[in-house]
Protein backbone atom coordinates (compact mmCIF):
# COMPACT_ATOMS: atom_id res chain seq x y z
CA UNK A 1 0.00 0.00 0.00
CA UNK A 2 2.58 2.28 0.59
CA UNK A 3 4.04 1.92 -3.00
CA UNK A 4 0.58 2.42 -4.44
CA UNK A 5 0.50 5.53 -1.66
CA UNK A 6 3.59 6.83 -3.58
CA UNK A 7 2.14 6.28 -7.06
CA UNK A 8 3.43 3.02 -8.00
CA UNK A 9 0.27 2.13 -9.88
CA UNK A 10 1.07 -2.00 -9.98
CA UNK A 11 1.10 -2.44 -6.44
CA UNK A 12 -2.55 -2.03 -6.33
CA UNK A 13 -2.71 -5.67 -7.97
CA UNK A 14 -0.30 -7.36 -5.28
CA UNK A 15 -2.51 -5.59 -2.74
CA UNK A 16 -5.55 -7.04 -4.34
CA UNK A 17 -4.10 -10.41 -4.49
CA UNK A 18 -3.52 -10.18 -0.70
CA UNK A 19 -6.27 -8.65 0.62
CA UNK A 20 -9.37 -9.73 -1.51
CA UNK A 21 -9.67 -13.49 -1.01
CA UNK A 22 -9.92 -12.65 2.63
CA UNK A 23 -12.45 -10.22 2.18
CA UNK A 24 -14.95 -11.95 0.15
CA UNK A 25 -14.44 -14.55 2.81
CA UNK A 26 -15.57 -12.48 5.20
CA UNK A 27 -18.75 -10.57 2.81
CA UNK A 28 -19.68 -14.03 1.48
CA UNK A 29 -20.11 -15.22 5.56
CA UNK A 30 -21.81 -12.27 6.47
CA UNK A 31 -24.36 -11.69 3.54
CA UNK A 32 -24.65 -15.47 1.61
CA UNK A 33 -24.79 -14.08 -1.82
CA UNK A 34 -22.08 -14.46 -3.86
CA UNK A 35 -23.57 -11.00 -6.00
CA UNK A 36 -23.68 -9.19 -3.21
CA UNK A 37 -20.22 -10.19 -1.51
CA UNK A 38 -18.29 -9.20 -5.16
CA UNK A 39 -19.94 -6.09 -5.14
CA UNK A 40 -18.69 -5.63 -1.70
CA UNK A 41 -15.01 -6.43 -2.72
CA UNK A 42 -15.33 -4.15 -5.52
CA UNK A 43 -16.32 -1.20 -3.59
CA UNK A 44 -13.80 -1.87 -0.86
CA UNK A 45 -11.12 -2.11 -3.19
CA UNK A 46 -12.68 1.52 -5.07
CA UNK A 47 -12.49 2.94 -1.56
CA UNK A 48 -8.92 2.28 -0.73
CA UNK A 49 -8.08 3.00 -4.35
CA UNK A 50 -9.57 6.61 -3.85
CA UNK A 51 -7.81 7.01 -0.66
CA UNK A 52 -4.80 6.17 -1.56
CA UNK A 53 -3.30 9.58 -1.30
CA UNK A 54 -4.01 9.72 2.19
CA UNK A 55 -2.30 6.75 3.42
CA UNK A 56 -0.26 7.21 6.24
CA UNK A 57 3.09 5.44 6.33
CA UNK A 58 3.49 2.34 8.00
CA UNK A 59 0.17 2.01 9.11
CA UNK A 60 -1.60 -1.50 8.89
CA UNK A 61 -3.72 -2.19 5.96
CA UNK A 62 -6.09 -5.25 6.84
CA UNK A 63 -7.91 -4.23 9.79
CA UNK A 64 -8.34 -0.46 7.71
CA UNK A 65 -9.50 -2.74 4.29
CA UNK A 66 -11.85 -4.73 6.94
CA UNK A 67 -13.62 -1.14 8.33
CA UNK A 68 -14.18 -0.31 5.19
CA UNK A 69 -15.68 -3.39 3.82
CA UNK A 70 -18.05 -3.60 7.20
CA UNK A 71 -18.85 -0.43 7.15
CA UNK A 72 -19.75 -0.35 3.33
CA UNK A 73 -21.91 -3.97 4.48
CA UNK A 74 -23.58 -2.29 7.44
CA UNK A 75 -25.06 1.09 5.06
CA UNK A 76 -25.72 -1.44 2.11
CA UNK A 77 -28.30 -3.32 4.51
CA UNK A 78 -29.36 -0.01 5.92
CA UNK A 79 -30.00 1.36 2.83
CA UNK A 80 -31.69 -1.91 1.00
CA UNK A 81 -32.76 -3.32 4.60
CA UNK A 82 -31.09 -6.18 3.72
CA UNK A 83 -30.22 -9.16 6.48
CA UNK A 84 -26.81 -9.14 7.59
CA UNK A 85 -26.01 -12.30 8.48
CA UNK A 86 -23.08 -14.06 10.75
CA UNK A 87 -23.34 -17.10 10.06
CA UNK A 88 -21.24 -18.82 8.14
CA UNK A 89 -23.18 -21.13 5.27
CA UNK A 90 -20.49 -19.89 2.70
CA UNK A 91 -18.18 -22.91 4.08
CA UNK A 92 -20.91 -25.22 4.33
CA UNK A 93 -21.80 -24.37 0.29
CA UNK A 94 -18.16 -25.06 -0.16
CA UNK A 95 -18.46 -28.43 1.78
CA UNK A 96 -15.81 -27.63 4.54
CA UNK A 97 -17.54 -30.05 6.56
CA UNK A 98 -16.29 -32.59 4.40
CA UNK A 99 -13.64 -34.93 5.43
CA UNK A 100 -16.21 -37.02 7.93
CA UNK A 101 -16.39 -40.29 7.13
CA UNK A 102 -18.70 -42.27 8.68
CA UNK A 103 -22.69 -41.10 8.11
CA UNK A 104 -23.62 -41.15 11.88
CA UNK A 105 -20.25 -38.54 12.48
CA UNK A 106 -21.40 -37.03 9.55
CA UNK A 107 -25.33 -36.13 10.82
CA UNK A 108 -23.28 -35.15 14.76
CA UNK A 109 -20.94 -32.70 12.94
CA UNK A 110 -24.24 -31.17 11.11
CA UNK A 111 -25.82 -31.40 14.31
CA UNK A 112 -22.64 -29.56 16.19
CA UNK A 113 -22.43 -26.82 13.06
CA UNK A 114 -26.00 -25.79 13.00
CA UNK A 115 -25.73 -25.35 16.50
CA UNK A 116 -22.83 -23.47 16.54
CA UNK A 117 -24.16 -21.10 13.90
CA UNK A 118 -27.41 -21.05 16.17
CA UNK A 119 -25.64 -19.72 19.08
CA UNK A 120 -23.41 -17.86 16.90
CA UNK A 121 -26.40 -16.06 15.45
CA UNK A 122 -27.96 -15.52 19.12
CA UNK A 123 -24.87 -13.96 20.36
CA UNK A 124 -25.26 -9.99 20.97
CA UNK A 125 -23.91 -8.55 17.53
CA UNK A 126 -20.75 -7.18 19.48
CA UNK A 127 -19.41 -10.50 20.85
CA UNK A 128 -20.74 -12.08 17.27
CA UNK A 129 -18.46 -9.62 15.26
CA UNK A 130 -15.39 -9.91 17.81
CA UNK A 131 -15.20 -13.44 17.50
CA UNK A 132 -15.88 -13.88 13.87
CA UNK A 133 -12.93 -11.12 12.96
CA UNK A 134 -10.43 -13.28 15.29
CA UNK A 135 -11.39 -16.82 14.70
CA UNK A 136 -12.74 -16.62 11.00
CA UNK A 137 -10.98 -13.96 9.61
CA UNK A 138 -7.80 -14.08 11.28
CA UNK A 139 -7.69 -11.14 12.66
CA UNK A 140 -5.36 -10.53 15.68
CA UNK A 141 -7.47 -8.75 18.44
CA UNK A 142 -5.45 -5.26 18.32
CA UNK A 143 -6.51 -5.35 14.44
CA UNK A 144 -10.10 -6.90 15.71
CA UNK A 145 -10.04 -3.53 18.08
CA UNK A 146 -9.18 -0.92 14.97
CA UNK A 147 -11.63 -2.62 13.10
CA UNK A 148 -14.36 -1.94 15.81
CA UNK A 149 -13.41 0.94 16.91
CA UNK A 150 -12.85 -0.15 19.87
CA UNK A 151 -10.06 -1.07 23.02
CA UNK A 152 -7.98 -4.49 22.66
CA UNK A 153 -9.19 -4.98 26.19
CA UNK A 154 -13.21 -4.80 25.00
CA UNK A 155 -12.53 -6.93 22.02
CA UNK A 156 -11.00 -9.73 23.95
CA UNK A 157 -13.74 -9.75 26.23
CA UNK A 158 -15.91 -9.61 23.78
CA UNK A 159 -14.59 -12.38 21.91
CA UNK A 160 -14.02 -14.37 25.44
CA UNK A 161 -17.83 -14.27 26.01
CA UNK A 162 -18.92 -15.54 22.49
CA UNK A 163 -16.42 -18.09 22.84
CA UNK A 164 -17.45 -19.43 25.81
CA UNK A 165 -21.16 -19.27 24.88
CA UNK A 166 -20.31 -21.54 21.83
CA UNK A 167 -17.96 -24.22 23.70
CA UNK A 168 -20.96 -24.56 26.54
CA UNK A 169 -23.04 -25.50 22.94
CA UNK A 170 -19.93 -27.97 22.02
CA UNK A 171 -20.29 -29.56 26.01
CA UNK A 172 -24.11 -29.73 25.85
CA UNK A 173 -23.50 -32.15 22.64
CA UNK B 1 -11.45 -21.51 7.91
CA UNK B 2 -11.14 -21.93 4.68
CA UNK B 3 -12.05 -19.20 2.16
CA UNK B 4 -14.68 -19.91 -0.63
CA UNK B 5 -12.45 -19.42 -4.29
CA UNK B 6 -12.87 -15.95 -5.23
CA UNK B 7 -14.72 -15.40 -8.71
CA UNK B 8 -12.21 -15.28 -11.90
CA UNK B 9 -13.73 -12.40 -13.09
CA UNK B 10 -13.69 -9.94 -9.92
CA UNK B 11 -10.03 -9.18 -10.22
CA UNK B 12 -10.27 -7.83 -13.89
CA UNK B 13 -13.13 -5.83 -12.80
CA UNK B 14 -11.99 -4.44 -9.85
CA UNK B 15 -9.06 -3.11 -12.11
CA UNK B 16 -10.73 -1.76 -14.89
CA UNK B 17 -12.66 0.13 -12.44
CA UNK B 18 -9.68 1.23 -10.93
CA UNK B 19 -7.93 2.22 -14.11
CA UNK B 20 -11.30 4.30 -15.21
CA UNK B 21 -11.03 6.60 -12.17
CA UNK B 22 -7.68 7.58 -11.45
CA UNK B 23 -6.81 8.60 -7.90
CA UNK B 24 -4.08 11.06 -6.65
CA UNK B 25 -1.06 10.36 -5.13
CA UNK B 26 0.46 11.24 -1.06
CA UNK B 27 1.81 13.70 -2.79
CA UNK B 28 -0.97 15.19 -4.77
CA UNK B 29 -3.26 14.82 -1.67
CA UNK B 30 -0.97 16.52 0.80
CA UNK B 31 -0.46 19.67 -1.78
CA UNK B 32 -4.14 19.75 -2.78
CA UNK B 33 -4.96 19.32 1.63
CA UNK B 34 -2.05 22.14 2.32
CA UNK B 35 -4.32 24.76 -0.28
CA UNK B 36 -7.45 23.71 1.21
CA UNK B 37 -6.70 24.23 4.74
CA UNK B 38 -4.56 27.99 3.50
CA UNK B 39 -7.42 28.69 2.32
CA UNK B 40 -10.30 27.93 4.95
CA UNK B 41 -7.82 29.55 7.24
CA UNK B 42 -7.86 32.81 4.94
CA UNK B 43 -11.59 32.75 5.25
CA UNK B 44 -11.12 33.03 8.82
CA UNK B 45 -8.66 35.73 8.64
CA UNK B 46 -10.91 37.72 6.16
CA UNK B 47 -14.08 37.53 8.36
CA UNK B 48 -11.63 38.60 11.31
CA UNK B 49 -10.79 41.39 9.53
CA UNK B 50 -14.22 42.31 8.69
CA UNK B 51 -15.50 42.55 12.24
CA UNK B 52 -13.04 45.10 13.63
CA UNK B 53 -9.40 42.98 13.69
CA UNK B 54 -8.00 42.54 17.15
CA UNK B 55 -8.45 44.49 19.79
CA UNK B 56 -4.81 45.31 21.62
CA UNK B 57 -5.55 47.72 23.93
CA UNK B 58 -8.37 47.39 25.84
CA UNK B 59 -7.35 44.59 28.35
CA UNK B 60 -3.52 44.29 29.80
CA UNK B 61 -0.86 43.27 27.32
CA UNK B 62 -0.17 40.35 30.53
CA UNK B 63 -3.75 39.31 30.45
CA UNK B 64 -4.85 39.22 26.75
CA UNK B 65 -0.88 37.42 25.99
CA UNK B 66 -1.99 34.69 28.65
CA UNK B 67 -5.52 33.92 28.02
CA UNK B 68 -4.48 34.51 24.00
CA UNK B 69 -1.68 31.58 24.46
CA UNK B 70 -3.91 29.50 26.46
CA UNK B 71 -6.58 29.19 23.96
CA UNK B 72 -4.00 28.53 20.69
CA UNK B 73 -2.74 26.07 22.95
CA UNK B 74 -6.13 23.96 23.20
CA UNK B 75 -7.00 25.08 19.45
CA UNK B 76 -3.60 22.97 18.71
CA UNK B 77 -4.18 20.46 20.76
CA UNK B 78 -7.65 19.96 19.58
CA UNK B 79 -6.52 19.98 15.74
CA UNK B 80 -4.02 17.34 16.96
CA UNK B 81 -6.03 15.10 18.35
CA UNK B 82 -8.90 15.62 16.54
CA UNK B 83 -7.68 16.56 13.07
CA UNK B 84 -4.66 13.68 13.26
CA UNK B 85 -5.35 10.02 12.59
CA UNK B 86 -1.53 9.21 14.90
CA UNK B 87 -0.01 5.96 12.96
CA UNK B 88 -3.57 3.97 11.81
CA UNK B 89 -5.61 4.80 9.08
CA UNK B 90 -8.90 4.08 11.23
CA UNK B 91 -7.89 7.38 13.14
CA UNK B 92 -7.56 7.71 17.59
CA UNK B 93 -10.22 6.05 19.20
CA UNK B 94 -13.47 7.24 19.83
CA UNK B 95 -13.53 7.52 23.20
CA UNK B 96 -10.56 10.37 22.41
CA UNK B 97 -12.56 11.83 20.01
CA UNK B 98 -15.35 12.64 22.19
CA UNK B 99 -13.13 13.94 24.51
CA UNK B 100 -12.04 16.35 22.33
CA UNK B 101 -15.63 17.68 21.52
CA UNK B 102 -16.53 17.66 25.38
CA UNK B 103 -13.39 19.31 26.63
CA UNK B 104 -12.72 22.04 23.68
CA UNK B 105 -14.81 24.66 24.83
CA UNK B 106 -14.67 24.06 28.89
CA UNK B 107 -10.88 24.14 28.47
CA UNK B 108 -11.35 27.41 26.41
CA UNK B 109 -13.14 28.71 29.39
CA UNK B 110 -10.76 27.47 32.15
CA UNK B 111 -8.04 29.62 30.39
CA UNK B 112 -10.19 32.64 30.60
CA UNK B 113 -11.28 32.03 34.45
CA UNK B 114 -7.93 31.32 34.89
CA UNK B 115 -6.97 34.64 33.26
CA UNK B 116 -9.39 36.41 35.17
CA UNK B 117 -8.44 35.04 38.40
CA UNK B 118 -4.67 36.40 38.00
CA UNK B 119 -6.05 39.69 36.25
CA UNK B 120 -9.30 40.44 38.63
CA UNK B 121 -9.77 43.73 36.81
CA UNK B 122 -10.53 42.69 33.88
CA UNK B 123 -13.94 41.28 34.77
CA UNK B 124 -15.62 44.91 34.97
CA UNK B 125 -17.36 45.10 32.11
CA UNK B 126 -20.48 43.58 31.59
CA UNK B 127 -21.81 42.54 28.09
CA UNK B 128 -25.50 43.57 26.67
CA UNK B 129 -27.33 40.97 25.15
CA UNK B 130 -26.55 42.71 21.52
CA UNK B 131 -22.88 42.12 22.16
CA UNK B 132 -23.77 38.46 23.13
CA UNK B 133 -25.45 37.42 20.11
CA UNK B 134 -22.87 39.97 17.95
CA UNK B 135 -19.85 37.53 19.17
CA UNK B 136 -21.90 34.36 19.11
CA UNK B 137 -22.27 34.61 15.00
CA UNK B 138 -18.83 36.34 14.57
CA UNK B 139 -17.50 32.88 16.13
CA UNK B 140 -19.68 31.07 14.13
CA UNK B 141 -19.42 32.77 10.94
CA UNK B 142 -15.12 32.90 11.45
CA UNK B 143 -15.52 29.16 12.25
CA UNK B 144 -17.10 27.97 8.84
CA UNK B 145 -13.64 28.36 6.67
CA UNK B 146 -11.58 25.91 9.08
CA UNK B 147 -14.85 23.57 9.26
CA UNK B 148 -15.17 23.26 5.75
CA UNK B 149 -11.62 22.98 5.05
CA UNK B 150 -11.30 20.56 7.30
CA UNK B 151 -14.19 18.67 6.08
CA UNK B 152 -12.87 18.43 2.53
CA UNK B 153 -9.62 17.29 4.02
CA UNK B 154 -10.77 14.48 5.69
CA UNK B 155 -14.03 14.02 4.32
CA UNK B 156 -15.22 9.97 3.39
CA UNK B 157 -12.12 8.42 5.51
CA UNK B 158 -13.66 7.25 8.74
CA UNK B 159 -15.07 4.23 8.37
CA UNK B 160 -15.19 2.95 12.34
CA UNK B 161 -16.58 6.17 13.99
CA UNK B 162 -17.49 9.10 11.70
CA UNK B 163 -19.60 10.98 14.31
CA UNK B 164 -16.76 11.10 16.83
CA UNK B 165 -14.46 12.32 14.33
CA UNK B 166 -17.34 15.05 12.80
CA UNK B 167 -17.69 16.02 16.50
CA UNK B 168 -13.74 16.14 16.99
CA UNK B 169 -13.06 18.58 13.95
CA UNK B 170 -16.43 20.84 14.65
CA UNK B 171 -14.33 21.63 17.98
CA UNK B 172 -11.09 21.89 16.31
CA UNK B 173 -12.27 24.50 13.96
CA UNK B 174 -14.30 26.05 16.43
CA UNK B 175 -11.87 26.41 18.98
CA UNK B 176 -9.77 28.40 16.27
CA UNK B 177 -12.41 30.61 15.68
CA UNK B 178 -12.63 31.33 19.47
CA UNK B 179 -8.87 31.94 19.23
CA UNK B 180 -10.16 34.91 16.94
CA UNK B 181 -12.51 36.22 18.93
CA UNK B 182 -11.04 36.32 21.96
CA UNK B 183 -8.50 38.57 20.09
CA UNK B 184 -11.28 40.43 19.06
CA UNK B 185 -13.62 40.80 21.70
CA UNK B 186 -12.50 42.58 24.99
CA UNK B 187 -15.13 41.57 27.06
CA UNK B 188 -13.67 38.93 29.75
CA UNK B 189 -17.16 38.54 31.60
CA UNK B 190 -17.46 34.61 32.18
CA UNK B 191 -21.12 34.78 31.25
CA UNK B 192 -20.34 36.30 27.68
CA UNK B 193 -17.56 34.71 27.29
CA UNK B 194 -19.45 30.99 28.34
CA UNK B 195 -22.15 32.23 26.01
CA UNK B 196 -20.37 33.94 23.02
CA UNK B 197 -16.93 32.58 22.66
CA UNK B 198 -17.61 29.20 24.18
CA UNK B 199 -21.41 27.61 23.34
CA UNK B 200 -20.35 28.43 19.61
CA UNK B 201 -17.58 25.59 19.97
CA UNK B 202 -19.78 23.25 21.76
CA UNK B 203 -22.46 23.89 19.11
CA UNK B 204 -20.00 22.84 15.90
CA UNK B 205 -19.17 19.81 17.30
CA UNK B 206 -23.02 18.94 17.83
CA UNK B 207 -23.18 19.88 14.07
CA UNK B 208 -20.09 17.49 13.16
CA UNK B 209 -21.70 14.63 15.40
CA UNK B 210 -25.09 15.01 13.13
CA UNK B 211 -23.24 15.51 9.91
CA UNK B 212 -20.36 13.14 10.17
CA UNK B 213 -21.76 10.28 8.73
CA UNK B 214 -22.42 11.45 5.95
CA UNK B 215 -18.93 13.70 5.40
CA UNK B 216 -16.48 11.93 6.93
CA UNK B 217 -18.16 8.23 6.75
CA UNK B 218 -17.38 5.34 4.47
CA UNK B 219 -20.76 5.19 1.87
CA UNK B 220 -21.59 2.57 -0.73
CA UNK B 221 -22.37 3.35 -4.40
CA UNK B 222 -24.97 0.88 -4.51
CA UNK B 223 -27.83 -0.53 -1.81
Amino acid sequence: MERYARGDDRAFEELYDELAPRLFGYLLRQTRERARAEDLVQQTFLHIHKARGRFIAGAEVTPWAFAIARRLLIDGARRGKREVLGIDDANDADGATASVDAADDVAQARELAARLRTELARLPETQRVAFELIKQEGLSVAEAAQVLGTTVAAVKLRAHRAYEALRAVVGEV
Amino acid sequence: MTAPPLPPDLRARVLTEVKRAPSPTRAAVRRGAAVTVAVGFAILALVFVAIGGPDLTTRPPEFLTATLAGWIAVALLSTWRGFGRGRSMLGRSASGLVAVAIVTGPALLGCLLLGTSMWPGTVGYVATAPLHLKCFAATITMAIGPVLALALVRRGSDPVHPRASGAALGAAAGAWAGVMIDLHCPVSDTAHVAFAHVVPVLLLSIVGALIGRRVFGVLGTSG
